[in-house]
């Protein structure tokens, strides 16, 4: 048995992968949706592998009056090394199919995790100046109020809920590394064959993927109007429109009726 | 090895998938309750229960709805042109938009304000502000017809208007931009706003009977931008209150300039005491030129007067008449409770609502209890003047409503939604959303001593999808709300005609059975009426053409005239023979270069035209008066100029001659 070669079905998932990873370049990534009463058709920011796409210029419009900084895709650096970095992974996912050295995958797994956690981190420390790096001269000032975009999942800012979430590019990525993660463990699992046991791999799944997802953990409860009451100020949520609600990473959800008295 | 590849690729399959809907909002769907429609439905041949008198904006106009149908009953031309029933077209009412700067057919109307007797609606007038050519119109409502209009000199921007006394004492009005007055040299550059520019509030007298508006006195205030205002009320008649902003008396980019200072202004002005430095002689008599126009429902004809000077009083020296009170973020709404006790601000970029109280302002200023002044005017501390501040409410405050019940009723712009809450307490209780971005409330009697809180209805900004679509350009939209019990209920939502800034509503009750319904043909006095048909005739002078009119079902006297000329001035003075209800005739020369008439029973109206070329030009009643209203024309013969043709006219006697051929 040649141990240091990977198993063929592993190969063409592979290779499968990296074509999947060049589609990234011409989908969306990630987009941040935002909602308020009066736009009832929603606005949208959609940023893809190198440029911005979506309602732009109307956000950037709305934006200035809190002092928020206008954004222009030339001064995103993001923007001009992204697209090299996915044809790069592509590429290693190829190659690694094709060559199949189980040591490739292992560089590859690791790769491909740092920089998702990188691309992560940058875009939080984007979001934290974008919110809080505000004009001094802004027209509209609410005391203490920072408008810091979710990273992953809904957060109000003032009159607009805001709803981070990857697009289909995000999700590919996501796809891919779910996919190599499961092939690592397959991959682990056939060469210490003996030291893993069966029963422990049963397990190490469901934890791996729970904890995977803990980032958007349970379902919110629904809201019964006219029924529960704001934990906050005891109001009767009258109005679906304006009921809020947090769900903790533990999943406990906190009800308000609405989105002040979540911010308090 | 199989199972288990299959068990794991299907469990991150599910759990990717319950992911990716986990955490989002639903949207919400609208929430109305079932039995709105009951409530709002008002049956064929009934009455709605209210007058809604809604300001037209950019129209110029003042549309009347009924509640709680949301029918439009009809648009009232004040301050724009209507060819529609010729408004600003015919002789008549032309002088009525007549100003200093000559003849003007446009105008933004903002704000209304019902005339008041003991601080409760009497339904006789209704009075409407130009905001671009500062005027204020008097609207009579009895006949639905614009009776006054006076401009306003030393003015501009005429935003913080009309608003008036709790016994139609006064009507107030305020100047948006700040000017340099009319009698100083204007030609300044404009960075000295902060020297030459100065702020204007004119109060308007109004005589009691017959409700003829004179500026009593204007006082000259500091160069900030003066927004709206309310009139106290029982403890505070006496007291006027203005919301200012700009108090960084900023000239460009106003947007970013004249929202950096954290507190503007409330001004309180004691106009009592203004009135006693009038008597005693204080006042500045100032040379301007203002127009004052006025329509006689006697004579059917609106006369312009242009009026020369104005009494002025300097609040820089004049002392006590004016106070300022801090009121944070460029404040929009300055709205008095109906005890006359409690002072609402809205700051327009704040995140609070303060309440003044009068009690404690008369306090802080016998205690002088100041912490500077700004351009000569005291201002009181903010705490002393304050009764306390509502938190949190929402987003961009605008303007407050009363019910009469301790509560108030606000709209937040921002955050797009009205909201209740208790002035004692100074707790939210309700909150209702609006579609979309709402700018004024509208309670019936909502300023006044005594509201009928019955409804409220909401003006909004924006509509976007809450009717069908019209191309890019949508009507405004107006919210009926419920408001007899606790919570407030969104029962209806109409399309309003032009900008709603400012309404009013009124029981039907106090204005229906006062509506006329014809004028008297007896008391037309009009200088060319003709009240028999005996008395019509076409006269020339020169080459001006008096053609003296009559028009009755179904048809005109004379309807056959001959002997015009190219070159001549035709004037067609039509008088409406009917006496009797809802039938007005219309009036309609072919290719003349004007609109046409809609003459009431009883009226005389006139229209000029001057024709363009030779030939038989058709005249005819617009308005269907009648079963044989299409056989209502008239035929007028254009003669080349200095043609021999006589002057004849006739009715069903111009005949053709006999034709010789057909004799036996």
């Amino acid at each position: 048995m040649k141990t240091n070669q990977l198993k063929t079905a592993t190969r063409i998932i592979l290779f499968l992968c990296g074509l999947s990873l060049i589609a990234v370049l011409y989908v969306p990534m990630w987009s941040i949706e935002l909602n308020a009463p009066q736009y009832p058709e929603g606005l949208s920011l959609a940023i893809y592998a190198n440029r911005l796409g979506g309602n732009v210029d109307i956000i950037n419009g709305l934006n200035h009056y809190i002092g928020m900084k206008t954004l222009h895709e030339k001064d995103f650096v993001e923007f001009s090394v992204l697209p090299y970095f996915i044809l790069f992974f592509a590429a290693a996912f190829v190659l690694t199919g094709l060559i199949g050295k189980r040591k490739l995958l292992y560089t590859l797994f690791v790769l491909f995790v740092s920089f998702g956690v990188l691309a992560m981190v940058d875009f939080w420390r984007w979001e934290y100046n974008y919110g809080h790096d505000l004009n001094p001269e802004a027209a509209i000032k609410v005391p203490g109020m920072s408008y810091q975009p979710p990273l992953i999942g809904y957060k109000q800012l003032l009159n607009f809920g805001a709803y981070s979430m990857p697009d289909i590019g995000g999700w590919i990525f996501v796809l891919v590394g779910a996919l190599l993660m499961l092939l690592l463990i397959i991959e682990v699992r056939s060469f210490k064959r003996m030291k893993l046991g069966a029963n422990t791999v049963k397990l190490m799944v469901p934890i791996i993927s729970f904890l995977f997802l803990s980032s958007c953990n349970t379902e919110p409860k629904p809201i019964t109007i006219g029924k529960d009451n704001c934990d906050f100020c005891k109001m009767t949520i009258s109005d679906n429109r304006f009921g809020a609600e947090i769900v903790t990473k533990k999943g406990k959800a906190y009800k308000f009726d609405d989105s002040h008295c979540l911010l308090s | 090895m199989r199972n288990f590849k299959f068990s794991a690729m299907a469990f991150i399959a599910v759990a990717l998938i319950t992911g990716f809907f986990a955490c989002k909002p639903k949207n919400a769907g609208n929430a109305v309750s079932a039995d709105a429609a009951s409530k709002v439905y008002v049956a064929p041949g009934k009455y709605d229960e209210f007058y809604n008198f809604v300001s037209g904006g950019f129209s110029g106009q003042m549309s009347v709805y009924g509640l709680p149908s949301g029918r439009l009953l009809k648009v009232v031309p004040i301050f724009s042109i209507n060819p529609e029933n010729g408004y600003g077209f015919s002789e008549e009412s032309k002088p009525m938009l007549n100003t200093s700067h000559g003849f003007i057919p446009w105008d933004d109307q903002h704000h209304l304000d019902l005339s008041q007797t003991n601080g409760e609606i009497d339904g006789r007038w209704i009075f409407a502000n130009a905001n671009n050519t500062p005027r204020v119109a008097r609207v009579d409502l009895s006949t639905f017809h614009t009776s006054e209009i006076i401009e306003l000199p030393n003015s501009a921007g005429n935003h913080s208007s009309p608003f008036i006394t709790e016994n139609t004492e006064y009507v107030v009005a305020g100047t948006r931009f700040s000017v340099p007055p009319d009698d100083v040299n204007g030609d300044v550059p404009i960075n000295t706003y902060k020297k030459n520019f100065k702020g204007t509030i004119s109060f308007i007298s109004v005589d009691k009977g017959s409700g003829k508006m004179d500026i009593a006195f204007q006082l000259q205030c500091p160069g900030v931008n003066f927004d709206l205002s309310h009139s106290g009320k029982e403890k505070s008649h006496g007291w006027f209150f203005f919301s200012c902003y700009n108090t960084e008396q900023a000239n460009t980019l106003l947007e970013v300039n004249a929202s950096q200072n954290d507190k503007d202004f409330i001004m309180a002005v004691n106009w009592k005491k203004a009135e006693e430095y009038l008597k005693a002689g204080k006042g500045r008599k100032q040379a301007v030129k203002y127009a004052h126009n006025v329509y006689d429902e006697k004579t059917h004809t609106a006369t312009s007067e242009i009026r020369t000077e104005v009494t002025v009083l300097d609040t820089k020296v004049l002392k006590d008449i004016c106070y300022f009170i801090p009121c944070p973020k460029s404040p929009h709404g300055c709205d008095v409770d109906p005890t006359g006790e409690y002072i609402v601000g809205s700051g327009k970029l704040a995140a609070l609502i303060p309440v003044f109280s009068f009690d404690k302002i008369q306090a802080a200023i016998a205690a002088k209890d100041y912490i500077g002044d700004y351009d000569g005017i005291p201002i009181i501390k903010y705490e002393s003047a304050l009764y306390g501040e509502v938190k949190k409410p929402g987003l961009g405050p605008l303007h407050t409503e009363f019910d009469g019940k301790g509560n108030a009723y606000t709209s937040f712009f921002v955050s797009s939604e009205v909201v209740k809450w208790n002035i004692k307490d100074l707790k939210v209780l309700d909150r209702a959303p609006t579609y979309y971005s709402v700018g004024h409330l509208c309670i019936p009697g909502g300023d006044t001593k005594k509201p009928n809180a019955k409804y409220l209805i909401a003006y909004n900004k924006i509509t976007k999808d809450r009717y069908l679509p019209t191309g890019p350009e949508l009507a405004q939209s107006a919210q009926l709300y419920d408001i007899s019990g606790d919570k407030m209920l969104l029962i209806l939502d109409f399309p309003t005609i032009g900008e709603p800034h400012y309404a009013q509503a009124v029981s039907a009750d106090l204005i229906k059975n006062n509506s006329v319904k014809f004028f008297k043909i007896d008391e037309n006095t009009n200088k060319y009426v003709s009240k028999g048909e005996s008395t019509t005739k076409v006269v020339r002078e020169g080459n001006k053409v008096h053609v003296y009119m009559t028009a009755i079902r179904s048809h005109f006297s004379p309807d056959n005239i001959e002997g015009v000329k190219l070159g001549d001035e035709v004037y067609f003075h039509i008088t409406n023979l009917e006496q009797d209800w809802d039938v007005p005739h219309g009036f309609a020369i072919k290719a003349a270069g004007n609109a046409e008439l809609l003459i009431m029973p009883g009226e005389t109206q006139t229209l000029k035209w001057t024709p363009d070329r030779v030939g038989i030009i058709p005249i005819y009643c617009t308005d269907f008066c009648s079963a044989l209203h299409q056989e209502m024309q008239g035929y007028v013969r254009v003669s080349p100029a200095g043609s021999s043709v006589p002057i004849s006219y006739s009715l069903g006697t111009n005949l053709p001659k006999a034709d010789s051929s057909t004799k036996k």
